[in-house]
């Protein structure tokens, strides 16, 4: 008993570390985004610690718009993926067609190419189109992405095909077995899709930065960039903007983790 | 929505999901009970196209059209702003790349960084994820912290591992007791890949542990309880239960962490600030700054997407390799 | 029937991705975007056909505030031009996509652009000669510049930038530290040995590292030229003069002499001025505004940049960015008669106030007058130099700046200042 109790604390204890080792950082920006520019990276007291780098972001930069540009496409590029890649990789893993083999092998490639390398024809076409500098320039090439339809794939391997069956010999064809059974118990998958397109989306630069030029549809990434001088830095706004660029993503993980463990309890296959 | 196909078609496949068995998981469902006619064939295949269709065409329009393009600049000298000066010279680009010794090295570098960085972060993430998985109170505030510096920007991450590992700091200083020198890690040409390192692991670990956590929930609670009834011991039970019921995901980790080990740019970027990218004197250059300096910096598209090729190639070639080796280990 | 209906619904996707494709300038953004049908470049030219101004564009990245924007004020009134800016976040940004900027006819007309790495896109044929517009009269102001500013931007005869300002780099001190460390006005370092004295004071008084010096070629340049070398455009790179300034920096920080920001983190040598990390750096007259906003309280003199011993007549760089035409513009003249407008006296005064010497030399008094604490620069203007780079431009500065990282911050390394300015004269030089 004692033994199995001081096991349990070594765990916590090393628990905590994990969490410190991840958390630190993190509090030690916060800290810093807090300081004028001459003390960043030292210790210095309360008192000197304001909110004016905030303030001078919100006061002299459109954050507002800039944050709404970065919601409307991050949110537009989730939807789609969630939407998508689920059901090209339900497709891939449970469905047999011709090509299919073909077709993942394709689909993986886009994944191993470096995507700088695409970049500018893609801004090419884009500009043909007439997309350029518009936020459809950074949504609609990114509604389905192989990453994610390659971990739908693995992810449908796992789920057991008898409830798949049940489901068709009550009569469902398979885009009702699809969109009644299958979607309904992979909470999982789309709280996992959703949580890392999020992150992807909200934080990706090179992207926007090479589409959009205009500072009223800057998402905020792009946008922060730009606080800085011509010639010199302002690492009090950027550690500020890093802060302002943080919190909303980690409050969507936040909101998301749970359903780590409710799509899995809803779907009745826990034990 | 789409719901309704003519219905009563069921399809076998192998069950993945029998009872006390340990569960057997191929890439491929071959084999069936009952034969199926060539009309439920034929709905099957429908079915799938559809399914696919939109994933196929955004890949068509977004991905396949750029990529060849970008592929055909690397037979060409080739500046985009000036189309009347850009000639083919076949394969020069390619011959000229393996006659650069800053392409070897930058090749070394992203070899190195893939073979330390994947290992390391697939057994951390994994460990976190089984320790998170158990009976752990405040479960969702540990898996958040660890997650944590996964969602914020790498620009941003590198940024403040700068200031625990500038000279004096407190990871610098804390190393310099193990023998280390007590430098500035991402400015000095010894220890910025190892910088560069810390830092992507620590980054990534978070990633890969939310995979390895939903896929350790699927792993059905009975296989357990019966290996208990079987005298397995909590190591057994990992090594025998939950390592076997999780290889697909495991083959998921390994592949992503793959590709994006060779693909790490942003921390570099961050990292070597308004110095060029690689700083210092180009000890974190890896194939993809490589291909970034000389694409864009330096308006030579076409070396630079010769660069890219032959990253393609190798990461082609080594999920290839992957491939059938996991297969036959099947 | 249903899986017609699956079907016609894909089918509808894709045709909505192509009219997507089609329309993408009237549907434009789903955000509450502006006005943006005039930014992009097919739409720009049908307005400006139909309407009486012109609507061009201007690129560049930076404070827009405070550097151009103020040279527009009237111009749509004036000559019916109005000029919208396309700001970039960062210059890598702006260079990196400017290629396909061009080819996809959505770069803007003209643009702000330093005089330091500018030759690879002038040989490029990225900017084109302005020398027409000076001709036919459009452009007015080119005879009230200096020489000196006029020829960095005049290359093989042709004009191709219009430079709207201009000012010499400056060595900053900051003041609190010195007073510290026990020194005087009367301390101020003419030469680079009286700075390692400097240096040796700091170290022993306050146990600190005197010389802040940033790993960039903007700063070894001044290092260069005031040793009495420089790059000459790459037919001198490998002179005994550039060799012993690389060399004297590479000394002075294996002496413990110097910091750099990039082992403090940092990418900006002002903040190590101002955090009190060094005491002195070569910088530029930015750092007025920097320190007013920033540091009010941090006391900094701005001296002319010291010189090697018997060197007395040479000095450091000096900035003199311009405006420029790019390629494939569909508004040449219009940029043009922008540009000209754009050097008017209310700009001007803009510029003083932020710490630039206009070009004009009719206002250096004004200048004189407004910033009394770098009345000295006026000075130095004659005495200063373009940064003189090689053709390679970008790709000579990084091996520059990798090379010497691997001297300084390789505690093993070996590398001398004449092995690096060889070794760049055989890949880079002329």
């Amino acid at each position: 008993m004692i033994k199995k109790r001081m096991a349990k604390s070594l765990i916590y204890l090393f628990l905590i570390c994990l969490a410190l080792i991840f958390l630190v950082p993190v509090f030690y920006v916060f800290y810093n985004s807090l300081l004028p520019k001459r003390y960043i990276g030292s210790f210095v007291p309360p008192s000197v610690w304001s909110f004016d780098n905030y303030k001078e972001l919100f006061s002299e930069f459109p954050i507002m718009q800039w944050y709404g540009n970065t919601a409307i496409s991050t949110i537009a590029v989730v939807v789609g993926n969630i939407f998508f890649t689920p059901l090209a990789g339900y497709a891939l893993a449970r469905l047999r067609f011709p090509g299919r083999k073909t077709i993942f092998l394709c689909l993986m490639l886009s994944m191993m190419i470096p995507g700088q390398l695409v970049l500018l024809p893609q801004y090419i076409m884009m500009a043909k189109a007439g997309m350029v500098d518009t936020l459809w320039a950074i949504i609609l090439p990114y509604l389905s992405q192989s990453m994610f339809i390659f971990m739908s794939r693995q992810f449908f391997y796992g789920i057991p095909e008898e409830l798949e069956e049940a489901a068709r010999i009550d009569g469902l064809g398979r885009f009702g077995t699809y969109f009644r059974i299958v979607l309904p118990i992979s909470g999982v998958l789309l709280a996992t899709i959703a949580i890392f397109n999020f992150t992807g989306t909200w934080n990706s630069y090179l992207v926007p930065s090479t589409f959009i030029s205009s500072p009223d549809k800057y998402v905020l990434v792009v946008g922060l960039q730009t606080v800085n001088n011509e010639h010199f830095q302002q690492e009090n706004l950027t550690l500020a903007g890093v802060v302002l660029l943080s919190f909303p993503v980690i409050g969507f993980f936040m909101f998301t983790q749970k359903f780590f463990v409710q799509g899995i309890a809803t779907a009745g296959l826990k034990g | 929505m789409w719901c309704g196909l003519p219905a009563g078609c069921v399809r076998w496949g192998d069950s993945i999901y029998k009872k006390g068995a340990y569960i057997k998981m191929t890439a491929d469902n071959t084999g069936g009970k009952k034969k199926k006619t060539s009309k439920m064939r034929r709905q099957e295949a429908v079915a799938g196209w559809i399914f696919v269709l939109p994933a196929v065409l955004f890949w068509l329009i977004w991905f396949l059209y750029p990529a060849l393009k970008a592929i055909s600049i690397s037979f060409f000298q080739y500046n985009y702003a000036t189309p009347e000066t850009n000639t083919f010279i076949g394969l020069a680009n390619y011959v000229r790349l393996f006659q650069d010794p800053k392409f070897f090295t930058a090749m070394g570098h992203s070899f190195l960084m893939v073979a330390i960085v994947v290992p390391l972060q697939t057994i951390l993430s994994f460990a976190i994820a089984v320790l998170l998985n158990g009976p752990i109170r405040l479960k969702g505030f540990y898996r958040s912290s660890c997650y944590i510096p996964y969602v914020i920007s790498a620009m941003a991450v590198t940024i403040f591992f700068m200031y625990f590992f500038v000279k004096g700091g407190p990871a610098s200083s804390f190393f310099a007791l193990l023998g280390m020198e007590n430098v500035s890690w991402f400015a000095s040409t010894k220890y910025a890949m190892a910088f560069l390192m810390i830092v992507y692991v620590w980054q990534q670990v978070g990633f890969y542990m939310v995979i390895f956590i939903g896929a350790l929930q699927e792993v059905p609670m009975e296989l357990y309880e019966a290996a208990k009834v079987d005298g397995a011991n909590a190591w057994q039970r990992l090594t025998k239960i939950t390592v076997p019921m999780i290889k697909n995901t495991t083959y998921l980790v390994l592949t992503f962490g793959m590709i994006n080990a060779f693909q790490i740019f942003d921390q570099i970027a961050a990292m070597s600030k308004q110095s060029p990218l690689g700083s210092p004197s180009g000890a974190t250059s890896t194939l993809v700054t490589f291909l970034y300096q000389q694409s864009f910096s330096y308006m030579d598209m076409g070396y630079g997407s010769a660069a890219a090729v032959v990253l393609f190639l190798i990461i082609f070639s080594l999920s290839a390799v992957r491939e059938t080796a996991g297969r036959r280990s099947d | 029937m249903k899986k017609v209906l699956a079907l016609l619904l894909a089918l509808l996707m894709v045709s909505a991705l192509a009219a997507c494709g089609q329309d993408g300038k009237e549907s434009s953004t789903p955000s509450s975007g502006t006005d943006n049908s005039s930014i992009s470049g097919a739409a720009d030219e049908s307005q400006a056909s139909t309407g009486d101004t012109v609507t061009i564009r201007m690129g560049g990245w930076g404070n827009f505030a405070d550097e151009h924007e103020p040279g527009t004020v009237g111009m749509e009134e004036a000559i019916g031009v109005k000029v919208e800016f396309q700001k970039y976040p960062t210059d890598a940004a702006f260079w990196d996509n400017l290629p396909a900027q061009i080819a996809a006819k959505t770069a803007p007309e003209f643009i702000a652009l330093s005089n330091e790495l500018y030759l690879p896109y002038i040989n490029d044929g990225l900017i084109i000669p302005i020398s027409k517009y000076i001709d036919d009269g459009t452009i007015t102001c080119w005879d009230s510049i200096g020489d000196n500013v006029k020829d960095i931007w005049t290359i093989d005869g042709e004009v191709y930038g219009i430079p709207f300002y201009q000012t010499p780099a400056v060595f900053a001190v900051n003041m609190d530290l010195w007073n510290e460390a026990g020194l005087t006005e009367a301390d101020f370092p003419e030469t680079w040995d009286d700075v390692l004295d400097v240096c040796r004071v700091f170290k022993d008084e306050l146990g600190m590292t005197g010389l802040c010096f940033n790993t960039q070629e903007f700063h070894f340049t001044q290092y260069c030229l005031s040793f009495g070398g420089g790059w000459g455009l790459g037919k001198t790179i490998d002179t005994p003069e550039n060799a012993a300034a690389l060399q004297f920096i590479i000394n002075a920080y294996h002496q413990g002499y110097v910091v750099t920001p990039k082992e403090l983190g940092v990418g900006y040598d002002g903040n190590v001025v101002m955090s009190g990390d060094a005491a002195m750096s070569t910088g530029g007259t930015w750092y007025v505004n920097d320190f007013k906003k920033n540091a009010p309280d941090v006391e900094v003199k701005y001296l002319t940049i010291p010189h090697a011993e018997g060197k007395d007549d040479v000095s450091g760089t000096f900035h003199a960015p311009c405006y420029a035409l790019l390629k494939g513009g569909a508004h040449e003249k219009e940029a043009a008669m922008a540009i000209n407008y754009m050097m008017n006296d209310s700009h001007d005064e803009a510029l003083i106030d932020i710490g630039y010497i206009p070009v004009n030399s009719d206002l250096f008094d004004t200048f004189k007058e407004r910033q009394p604490e770098l009345a000295g620069l006026v000075d130095a203007v004659s005495k200063s130099n373009g940064f003189g780079y090689p053709p390679a431009g970008k790709k000579f500065a990084d091996a520059l700046i990798s090379k010497m990282e691997e001297a300084l911050f390789n505690s093993d390394s070996t590398v001398t200042g004449s092995q690096i300015v060889k070794e760049l004269q055989e890949e880079y030089g002329e």
